[in-house]
């Protein structure tokens, strides 16, 4: 027999032992996978990105989106190491805070691209709304499941009420994309936690007018609507550039660095990153990082799934919802499936905020999801599929 | 007791309503799950969501193929394709050039064309020595059409071309160039690489500007280079000799509203704005509020003449002035009753401190509105920034702000209102853009001519005799008032931090009509040097600027000077400025 020596045995019960021990790696690879993409992207993004906004230094974007991954990293682990109730503990945290300053931004925020929600925190901006939804998410299947145990726990107007506030102050931004995100992880939850199916239909009732409301009210909504609708040739800049440039990356692409849309597209770093690697690299590799993000949804939603307590289930499904949505949504707009909405490609876009809120989100989702006893219903690895 | 209890017996028949409802539903929720098999339930439903998911991503797959392959859109995009919409020419006035559009070439290589590409790496590299050898042998051994290098001057192309090399082409770039380099930077503004107006009328009148550049003509601004450079020139040496931290200057046609000349220090190169600090960027004519001090005393005489609170003749005595447990102070402390033309000449605090609150809040603040004090000076920049006014007028802010304290405002909110005191007493929105000749001019009247006429007299008695001497210019009847405000840091005045501004008007005599100018000159904390004979103060600083400026740019406009008679050359008084409340 050999001596193999695993760095940590599996009867190691050192806390990072227990963690590596019961964590999904086949998730936690995946999210490594697009950390490791996004901060490989920002390669490419990055002199561009500062030659357009005349910053000096050529890779200043790279090194601050380093500095996000490494610091969505840290709270992807940190966070996943936490047992349900310390979920519950964090995400409630994490919402007064983050509600706290979504009051307090319209007196101390700073305004960038025609919408205040940014709070300035030394050299970095920081984004409240990124790191309330998966907060909402976790509170609202917490309530739901406390409700449907019928010990007096008004469980459902609780989560309408934590719901209904944070789109109040996403309105009042107004920052309609986040809004519309949320809302569809919220319906998404409110349905997985087992909303009665003759509900869904009046809730579409309301909904239905809500979204045509939405377009009337908000002028910048009904315009990009209204562009996405009519295909205007002068004022689809951004999205034709980038529908010419996934044209041009073709089956394998331009190559490392030879994008040529990248020098001519607002936002190339952020919301259009996907057109970027699709260029350079081809379909070979937009598959295949569509494909990552499938792993990781699907992965997720398939172990949320097979989970046993209603909270865990409800919880952990939602979060993945989230994730899947903003990815779903981002590539759709790059591929003019969708009207522009300003969505970021979890991980992968340029941006501090987002990279650290989606650390937050699949750290949460990976805690629940991690192996404890009694915590699936048939032993990992085994029958249900 | 559980929720519901408390619940149920809420005291307003409309709250117990409310709450029996929304009880209704919470139970119906429950019952639902209770029905249903609880925990097959909710897995069939996140399965629902995960096929929805599943299908979601599939359907990206099959768009991202069809995008990347079948879309049918395989045009090489080179940069002059992309480039934005060709922006139109900035010219002067006088149709000097200020901004433009040059071509320059992109240079792309086509490995299927290159013969040797040895040689053609080589005569490239020495003819484009700017070129990135490891990028262009990687280029040079591609399968495809790449993009090496962008923005080649004509020149440029033209020795590349002459080496004859097979496979390297060259498409045209639009690149937005300022010839006149950092003058009027911050009027001008500049754009993104993309062509897209980032600051100063390059953002303001962004549309406009495209408009223009897809039916080939240039945009008018209102300045005058001529103006404009002896402006930049006087306010530039002036700051660097007083060891000043910047300047603003600003010239207009008082009747007209039009912004002859704008200067803000220190300034940038539009052509490399990313390179400068935002503090270099930022316009401070525009963006930079301040509280002016003694400036403003021609607004706050202005409205005790025009509202009869005051005449010329009035007479006030300067002895004290105490308001609750606040002393106010001249510099210069006289105990005596000074005329109303002496209180503005020796710029006493006292003295105007007592017209206002003789006149009262009531009368003089629908007055300081009317100048445009409380409001964003009107003009295209979107720089032009919102001041900062009290919104509450007790008798001590009222007193406060009578000599320019307690409300600071933006040198182009000054310049807006002083035009107004010149011009005959009309309120004439500032512009950047040439006005088109015979077009009316819409103003509001704020004060009457001959408030206007008595104030312009003023004005000129104070360089005569006052604080302004070091502004006159023989021949150009120059009038003006200084301000010399100490900078509020933390809450108190900072004695050796001086805001010293001077504004002026010339000429001021003649028919109400007459054309006048505005001249507006701001250093921001100068050190008292021996350039400054050791003065802070604005008839040390900011007011010879002024008379410099005017004295070179009074023939550009058309000002004729005429022989001053004996009796009106100028007589120093002693220095008597220096506000601030200590």
């Amino acid at each position: 027999m050999t001596a193999y020596a695993h760095p940590f045995a599996r009867t190691d019960r050192s806390a990072f032992g227990q963690w590596w021990w019961t964590v999904d790696k086949l998730l936690l690879a995946g999210v490594a996978a697009l950390i490791l993409v996004g901060v490989m992207m920002s390669f490419a993004s990055s002199p561009a990105a500062a030659a357009r906004l005349g910053v000096d230094d050529q890779f200043h974007f790279t090194i601050r989106q380093s500095i996000f991954a490494a610091g969505a990293a840290v709270i992807l682990i940190a966070t996943s190491m936490l047992s349900p109730r310390g979920v519950r503990r964090i995400a409630l945290a994490v919402y007064l805070l983050s509600v706290l300053v979504l009051i307090a931004l319209p007196f101390v925020g700073h305004s960038a691209k025609g919408a205040q929600r940014w709070l300035q925190l030394g050299g970095f901006s920081l984004q409240p709304s990124e790191f309330v939804k998966p907060a909402v998410i976790v509170l609202a299947a917490w309530m739901f499941s406390e409700g449907q145990k019928g010990q007096g726990v008004p469980g459902m107007s609780i989560a309408f009420g934590l719901y209904g506030l944070v789109v109040g102050l996403f309105l009042i931004q107004p920052d309609i994309g986040q809004t519309v995100l949320l809302t569809i992880a919220f319906g998404a939850t409110f349905f997985m936690a087992g909303v009665p199916f003759k509900w869904i239909l009046g809730l579409a009732g309301v909904a239905i007018p809500g979204l045509v409301s939405t377009y009337f009210l908000f002028g910048h909504v009904a315009a990009r609507v209204q562009k996405f609708l009519s295909h205007d040739k002068a004022d689809t800049h951004q999205i034709d550039r980038a529908s010419e440039a996934i044209a041009n990356g073709a089956l394998f692409g331009r190559g490392p660095g030879e994008s040529v849309m990248k020098n001519h597209v607002p936002d190339l770093h952020t919301d259009f990153i996907y057109s970027v690697g699709a260029e350079e690299f081809g379909l070979v590799f937009s598959v295949a990082l569509i494909g990552v993000f499938a792993l990781v949804a699907i992965r997720g939603l398939h172990k949320a799934m097979r989970l046993t307590d209603p909270f865990e289930q409800v919880a952990s499904a939602g979060l993945f919802v989230l994730f899947a949505m903003q990815s779903v949504i981002n590539v759709a707009v790059n591929l003019n499936l969708m009207p522009t909405k300003g969505m970021t490609l979890p991980f992968i876009s340029y941006g501090g905020s987002s990279m650290l809120a989606m650390g937050l989100t699949l750290g949460l989702a990976l805690a629940l999801t991690r192996k404890r006893p009694g915590a699936y219903a048939t032993p990992e690895g085994a029958a249900f599929r | 007791m559980s929720l519901f209890d408390i619940r149920i017996q809420a005291p307003i028949p409309s709250l117990r309503w409310l709450a029996e409802r929304v009880w209704s539903v919470e139970h119906a929720f429950e019952r639902a799950k209770a029905q249903a098999r609880p925990e097959e339930d909710t897995r069939v439903r996140i399965f629902m969501v995960l096929c929805v998911f599943g299908l979601a991503f599939g359907l990206l797959t099959l768009g991202a193929t069809r995008a990347a392959l079948f879309s049918g859109k395989q045009t090489v995009s080179g940069p002059a394709a992309a480039a934005a919409a060709s922006r139109a020419d900035l010219v002067d006035r006088n149709g000097e050039l200020i901004a433009t559009n040059l071509v320059h070439y992109g240079l792309y290589v086509d490995p299927d064309e290159v013969w040797d590409v040895d040689q053609t790496r080589q005569a490239l590299l020495a003819a484009a020595p700017q070129l990135n050898a490891q990028r262009l042998q990687k280029a040079l051994t591609a399968d495809h059409v790449s993009y090496l290098l962008g923005g080649l001057t004509p020149q440029d192309k033209d020795r590349i071309h002459a080496l004859g090399l097979p496979g390297i082409s060259f498409a045209e770039e639009d690149k937005r160039v300022y010839p006149l380099g950092v003058s009027a930077s911050h009027l001008v503004g500049f754009v993104d690489s993309g062509g897209q107006g980032i600051a100063g009328m390059e953002r303001a009148l962004d549309a406009t500007i495209r408009q223009a550049g897809r039916s080939g003509q240039p945009v008018a601004l209102a300045i005058d280079l001529r103006v404009q450079g002896a402006l930049e020139d006087e306010l530039s040496s002036a700051i660097v000799k007083l060891g000043a931290k910047g300047g603003v200057g600003i010239v207009t046609d008082t009747q007209t509203g039009e912004v002859l000349g704008m200067a803000s220090y220190p300034d940038f190169d539009p052509a490399a704005p990313g390179r400068a600090s935002d503090d270099a960027k930022l316009n401070r004519a525009a963006s930079s509020v301040f509280e002016m001090g003694s400036t403003f005393k021609v607004f706050t005489l202005s409205a005790a003449l025009d509202s009869g609170t005051a005449t010329l003749d009035s007479r006030v005595d300067v002895s004290s002035l105490r308001i609750g447990d606040r002393q106010i102070h001249d510099d210069e402390k006289s105990n005596r009753v000074m005329t109303l033309s002496e209180v503005f000449i020796h710029s006493s605090n006292i003295g105007t401190s007592k017209l206002a609150l003789q006149m009262g809040g009531d009368r003089l603040v629908p007055y300081f509105d009317a100048f445009g004090l409380f409001r964003p000076a009107p003009i295209e920049l979107r720089e032009s920034a919102r001041p900062l006014a009290p919104r509450k007028w007790s008798e001590t802010t009222v007193a406060s702000a009578s000599f320019g304290h307690a409300i600071s405002v933006t040198p182009l909110q000054v310049a807006a209102g002083v035009g107004a005191v010149a011009n005959g007493g009309v309120y004439v929105p500032l512009t950047l853009k040439k006005r088109v000749p015979g077009q009316p001019i819409v103003g509001r009247r704020v004060i009457k001519p001959e408030t206007s006429e008595a104030m312009l007299g003023l004005m000129r008695l104070n360089v005569m005799k006052g604080t302004g001497t070091k502004a006159n210019v023989p021949g150009l009847r120059v009038g003006g008032k200084t301000g010399s405000a100490e900078k509020a840091i933390g809450g108190h005045y900072e004695r050796h931090k001086v805001v010293a501004s001077f504004a002026s008007v010339f000429p001021t005599d003649g028919p109400v009509n007459q054309k006048r100018y505005l001249v507006l000159i701001l250093v921001d904390e100068p050190v008292g040097n021996a350039f400054s004979m050791g003065q802070r103060t604005a008839a040390w600083t900011a007011a010879p600027v002024a008379g410099r400026v005017i004295d070179r740019i009074a023939p550009f406009l058309g000002v004729r000077r005429v022989t001053d008679l004996p009796n009106l050359t100028p007589t120093p008084v002693p220095e008597v400025e220096t506000e601030g409340e200590q």
